[in-house]
Order: structure tokens, then sequence, then C-alpha cells
């Protein structure tokens, strides 16, 4: 269960979020929509603690997040799985080894960590490429690499900035496909950010608007256009005029 | 008179990447090429400005041979065909007005006020002409693709390549952004390509091209497309909803090329 | 007209200096003990340290080698014709030119080569990590960076940045009596004499050394995980990583110096 409270957030004496208050609800997917700069990305990062919250509350799995210290965040952190915009795999390192890092940063014993890790390579279908590096994979398999290691400790919240962005429909579908049995049938509570609407919202429990740092929608994809506000309207609709 | 490309082959790093492509494009038409990622979309259309040379067939742009030009030659093609790149690419320590206007000063010899003057122009048939004194990273991604598109447009291509100009954007910018592609074409006469899998872009499209491992696999316009029956072109447009049981159903059949091919 | 003083705007100017300066050196000290508490039980992965140090020491070597070479004979040089005209003798000169060399040039200039050439690199490495979102995967992780990244290069930066002042100072030596002896005819015995040399000279070039060892990839590792997002952010940050590293070199020489001296060393 991820809960925000009235949650303001200054970045560099800019207001990224203003009074944001959301709930998702344990298994459930939530789709984080808005035009860019909107503060999704902000939204997500200050869920695990990456950025501070200037005021109001934040609980990820019934813990307050301001009430803990530098190294009870680690240890929350431990229990979320997070795939960052662009992926940020270690260059460095082999998918496999990738998929792996999260484990062996908790001390697994080596045999345990090669069939989770298999299984969880299998399942974003890229056991073929695990002895890959991440500058030999195309943008899909780069985002299966960030799934693959954002849930290969089944942690209870899954946050996932831009899963398909730039992607063509075809591979998005496949990644949101992902993400949408990993909440159902693995209890992942997720957030999803993106702003491809058509592709994004059929897979969503709920979708969550942001614009300017402000919660301007929150609700099921299919009411989206009677929405009270304006630009929601314009946003899903994607017409040329209106506020946005 | 329009582009047009005869069997046209390549490899690229010994796997054959566009396998025989007969594609035209006619003045004042504009021609959606779409495929899932790696389908050799961008290949195809680098090379209509000799970015690429084919391996096999002919790119004919205007009735002249461009495929064999040498690199000083393809000068004069490509002051003939704007390409809209990906990533806008601008210029950081110029405004955006400044961006537009460079070119238009060190390849149309402007002056400086004539060259200000028509980069304002510009900006305001985009749109954005409130925005011109601003700088690229103090606005959006919309805007700045924007911005990077009457860069290309100044000039007065004869044909405009768009590659994926929707890409990243949101619906709002997206659509803003179709809505002048379409009016330029119609316009101004030029032929427009837009290399896209953004599927509400292809509302602009006069015919639609589908690439699907480096070959042709369906042209028409949108609506034959929507009619086709083959099961490659309708889960890609049906790509967008994941949720129609004819996606997910085809969803892992060749899922072993795509692998191949990623 | 009557030009109005204007006290407070310098005050302002001096006061956000300031700020600024404690800020950074506050920082870069949080950083420093955290990465040196990653020491007791290291977690990065095997063969970094190695990696590392072959990274920052083995690439610089002919950076160093050319640098302290020609330091060397330049330096020697003038201090001939000087020695000359002032003492009428040059039998001084190499004794004066090793303790010099030992006791500030060597260790100073080499570091200044490494806060550029070592420093750079790591502040790019480290400030593209940061505009990937890998460093945000690695505390995602429950790996500190402080700890996972900067700690192996700490270390092994550190112990390179000794091993590369002695190495410089010995090329400055040689250079320096290789040019004293073709140009001016001095013997290698009369250059190459410790006479003037203390022990406090060499315990004042090892402690810089050691200073600046520390320093450095610490400089450049605060500033490359500082660095803002975008490509232009890593760019800044290298900037700054080279910037920060050898400012503090120079003041960290005046500082030591000042100590040594205070000491009666």
């Amino acid at each position: 269960m991820i809960t925000f409270q009235d949650v303001t957030i200054e970045l560099n004496g800019v207001r990224a979020l203003e009074e944001v208050s959301l709930c998702v609800e344990p298994g459930e997917l939530m789709g984080l929509v808005g035009p860019s700069g909107a503060g999704k990305s902000v939204l997500l990062k200050a869920a695990c603690g990456l950025i501070p919250v200037t005021s109001g509350r934040i609980e990820i799995a019934e813990t307050p997040l301001n009430e803990l210290s530098e190294d009870e965040i680690l240890d929350l952190r431990r229990r979320i799985g997070m795939l960052f915009q662009q992926g940020a795999l270690f260059d460095a390192l082999s998918v496999f080894e990738n998929v792996a890092f999260p484990l062996r940063r908790r001390d697994w014993p080596e045999q345990e960590i090669t069939d989770r890790v298999l299984i969880e390579l299998e399942r974003v279908g890229l056991s073929h490429a695990a002895h890959l590096l991440p500058e030999e994979l195309s943008g899909g398999m780069r985002k299966r690499t960030g799934i693959a290691r954002a849930l290969v400790t089944d942690p209870p919240v899954g946050l996932f900035d831009e899963p398909i962005a730039g992607l063509d429909p075809v591979t998005g579908s496949r990644i949101l496909n992902l993400l949408r049995t990993a909440s159902t049938e693995r209890k992942v509570t997720s957030i999803a950010v993106g702003h491809e609407l058509d592709t994004l919202l059929p897979v969503c429990d709920r979708v969550a608007m942001l614009l300017d740092g402000r919660l301007v929608y929150l609700g099921s994809a299919s009411e989206m256009p009677e929405a009270e506000h304006l630009a929601v309207r314009q946003f899903f609709m994607g017409s040329e005029e209106g506020p946005l | 008179m329009g582009i047009e490309m005869r069997n046209l082959t390549k490899r690229l790093g010994g796997e054959t990447v566009i396998e025989g492509v007969d594609l035209s494009v006619r003045m004042g038409e504009i021609l959606f090429v779409v495929g899932e990622s790696g389908a050799g979309k961008s290949v195809l259309m680098r090379h209509v400005i000799g970015l690429h040379k084919p391996d096999w067939g002919s790119v004919y742009v205007d009735g002249e041979r461009v495929d064999s030009l040498p690199e000083k030659k393809l000068y004069t093609v490509r002051e003939r065909c704007g390409f809209v790149f990906q990533h806008p690419a601008l210029l950081d320590f110029l405004s955006l007005e400044g961006n537009v206007a460079m070119p238009l000063r060190r390849r149309r010899g402007m002056g400086g006020t004539q060259a200000a003057e028509e980069a304002r122009l510009w900006l305001r048939r985009v749109g954005i002409v409130d925005e011109g004194s601003r700088f690229p990273d103090e606005v959006g991604a919309g805007v700045k693709k924007r911005a990077s598109i009457a860069r290309v447009l100044a000039l007065q291509p004869r044909y405009v390549v768009y590659d994926e100009p929707t890409t990243g954007l949101d619906p709002v910018s997206a659509r803003r952004i179709d809505a002048l592609i379409k009016r330029h074409a119609e316009e101004q006469d030029v032929s427009t390509i837009v290399v896209s899998h953004d599927l509400r872009s292809l509302a602009i499209a006069h015919r639609v091209a589908f690439l699907h491992r480096g070959r042709l696999r369906a042209t028409g316009t949108l609506d034959e497309l929507r009619a086709s029956s083959d099961p490659v072109v309708r889960r890609f447009l049906l790509g967008g909803n994941p949720q129609s049981t004819e996606a997910l159903a085809t969803q892992d059949d060749d899922i072993c090329y795509s692998y191949r091919r990623e | 007209m009557v030009i109005e003083a204007q006290p407070h705007r310098a005050v302002f100017f001096l006061g956000r200096t300031a700020v600024g300066v404690i800020r950074t050196v506050g920082s870069m000290v949080l950083l420093g003990g955290r990465a040196l508490s990653g020491l007791r039980r290291p977690t990065w992965p095997a063969g970094e340290l190695f990696s590392q140090a072959y990274l920052a020491g083995n690439r610089s070597l002919l950076l160093v080698a050319i640098t302290l070479a020609f330091v060397g004979m330049v330096l020697v040089f003038h201090a001939c014709i000087q020695s000359q005209r002032v003492l009428g003798e040059m039998s001084l000169v190499g004794p004066a030119f090793l303790q010099l060399i030992i006791r500030e040039f060597g260790p100073t200039i080499v570091a200044l080569m490494i806060a550029a050439r070592v420093g750079a690199g790591i502040s790019a490495e480290l400030a593209s990590m940061v505009v990937t979102e890998q460093v945000d995967a690695l505390r995602m992780n429950g790996a500190d960076p402080a700890r996972y990244l900067v700690a192996p290069r700490l270390v092994s930066v550190w112990i390179m940045t000794v091993a590369l002042c002695v190495f410089g100072c010995a090329v400055a030596a040689v250079s320096g009596a290789v040019t004293a002896n073709l140009l001016f005819g001095l013997s290698y015995d009369t250059f190459i004499s410790f006479s003037m040399t203390r022990t406090g000279d060499l315990v004042t070039g090892l402690a810089k050394a050691s200073a600046y060892g520390f320093y450095i990839p610490l400089a450049a590792s605060w500033a490359g995980l500082s660095a803002s997002s975008g490509s232009e952010g890593v760019g800044r940050a290298t900037t700054a990583g080279v910037v920060v590293g050898s400012l503090g070199v120079i003041v960290l020489s005046a500082v030591i110096g000042a100590a040594v001296f205070g000491l009666g060393l």
C-alpha cells in the first residue's frame, strides 16, 4: 500500500509537488499521467525516499517514510522494486548480473541467486540474453531487464517510471502486460508513470493525473472524458484546444 | 517528381535490415512509415538523404538517382530534403529564435535582421512565437520539438522527413505536432514522410506503409490497413490496446524473431 | 553625482561565497566519512580496487613523467643561471632543488596533474551514472554510493597518488641532474646530494602526497555525485571536479606547509 497525504515537495526553490494526496491499494496498478514536468517522476522518487518531502506524509507498506533514519530507508527500499526511466542498468554488468544485483546485496547464497534470476529472466523473456551487456540491448530489452531487476526480490511495492516511453505499441503492450501480471498475480502494489494513454490506461486499475505538481484527477480511466477539470479532458482526448 | 525507392536492400552488421523495399511519395502527400522498433524504419529514411548507401536498389529524388552521388553533390539533395531528427538537438547557447535563424544565415545567406524576422515568422507558424526569446532548457519537450521543426521548415525544403516526431510527448503536444505536420504539408504542398509508431498520429496520413522485419508488409490508406486480414498488421494497429484479446493472443507468436532483431 | 558605497552587496557576496564553501566542505567531509566507514566491510565488486588503481596509476604515468621532467629541466635551468649570477657558483643548486622538489613541487604538481586527469575521469563517470539514474538504482538496492562507488576510488587513487608523487620526484631529480650536467657542466655527484633535505622535508612531502591522494578522489566524487540531470550536467560536474580538485590541492599545500612550519619540522 502506498499513501500520500498532503505531500508538498520543493526542489531548488521550485514547487514540484503541491499537496498531493493519493492512496494505492494493495495489489493495485495505478497509472500516473500528466504533461512533462508535471511532477510524475518526482512523486515516484519521493515514494522511495530518493527525494525528501518538504511537508506532508508518505507511507509505504504501512511504514511512514518521514520518521525513518537513513539506514531504515535503505532497508525499506529493499522492499520496493523500481524501474527507472532510462533503465538505469549498470553498464559494467551483464543482464544476469544486473538482475542478480539486488539479491547479492541481500547476501543470498549463490545457487539460489542463479535459480531466482533465471526464473525472473524467463518471465520477461530474456533467458537467451543473460550474458549480454546493457549497451548491446534494444530499448525494449533494457526496459525488460530493468523490470526483472525491480521484481526479482518479490517486492510488495513496484514503481515504474515511463516503462514504455519510446517503444512501439506492440513492444509497449508486452511490457505493460508484465506489470499487469506482477500486480495481479504477485500482488505488487504498483504505480506506472507514462503519457502513452492509449497503451497505458487499459492495463491500469485507476488513473491519477498531475498538472503543475497538483493532483487534478483520480479515478477510473473510463471516466476521464467526463472529468470536471477541463485540462484532464483535453489531455485525454489529446485535442489542441484547451488550457494546456 | 517525388521520392522513389526501388528494390532497396541494406545490410548492416551482417544482418539484412532492409529487404527489397519499393516505396514512393508523391508531391504534397503525407506518407507514414510505421512498424515495430527494429523494423528498419529509420534506416530506410536515412537512405533518402544519403546518410546510408543501399547495398542493392536505388533511390530517386525528383527523378535524379541519389544513392550513387558523391558526398559533395549530396548537399544539393539535402538542401531539398528537411530531416527532423527524433531528438531535437537544439543548440543550448542560442534562444529558440536564434536556433531557427542560424541555418537561415548560414545556408540562405540572410543578414541578421532578415534571418531573425524570418525565424519569428516560422516560430509563429509552429505556434511558439511567444517563446522565441527563451532558451532550450527553459521550455518543455513539446515546444523544443516544435522549434526544431521550425528550424527545418524555415529552409523551405520540398520534402520533409520526420523521425518519430511525437515519441515521448504527452498527448496534447503530440496532437499539436500532428496538426502542424498536416497544415504545413497542405499549405506548402511539400511531400512528407513521417516515421512513427504513434497510432493516433495515423489520422493525418494520406497513405501508410507498414514495415515488418525490413520488408514492406502492406501499404494503403489507414482504412485499407485497418481492413487488412494480415495478422501482423492487425496486431500492430491493435497494439495500443493490449486488453483486446486479439492483441494478447498474437503477442508471443513471433517473440523469437523480435529477440533476434533486438 | 555622488557614488554611494554599497557595503551590503559586498557583504552579501562574501557571505554567500563563505556559506557555499562551508557547505561544499561539509558535504565533502560527510561523503568522505561515509566512504571510510565502508572500508570496514567492503561491498564493492571484486577487482574494483585493482581496476581503479590501474586507471588512476598506470594511465597517468606518462603524463606525470613528461610534466615533471620539464618542470625539473626549467627549474634547474633558471636556478643555475641565478645561482651563477648571485653566488658565482652552482654547487648548492642540486641540494636546494631536491629539497624543493621533495617538499613542495613534486607532490603538488603531480597532484595537479592527477586532479586534472584522474579527477576529471571520476567526476565524469559518476556524473553520468547520476544522470542515467544508476546511482538511484544503487540506492534503491540498499547500496550506499559513498561506500560502493567512492570508497574503492578513494583507496586506489590514494595509493596511486603517493606512488606517483615518489615517481614524479625521481623523474624531476633525474631530468634536473641531466640538465645541470649537459648545460652547465655540473657533475652528477655534486647535483644529487641530499645535504639540504631533512627528515622534515620528507615527512612534509609524504604528508602532502597522501593528503592530495585522499582529497582529489573525494572532491571528484563529490562533484560527480552532485551532478544535475541532463547531458550538460556531466560536463558541468567534470569541470567542477577539476576546479575544486586543483584549487583544493593548492590550498592544502599552503595549509600543510604552514602546519609543518608551525610544528618546526
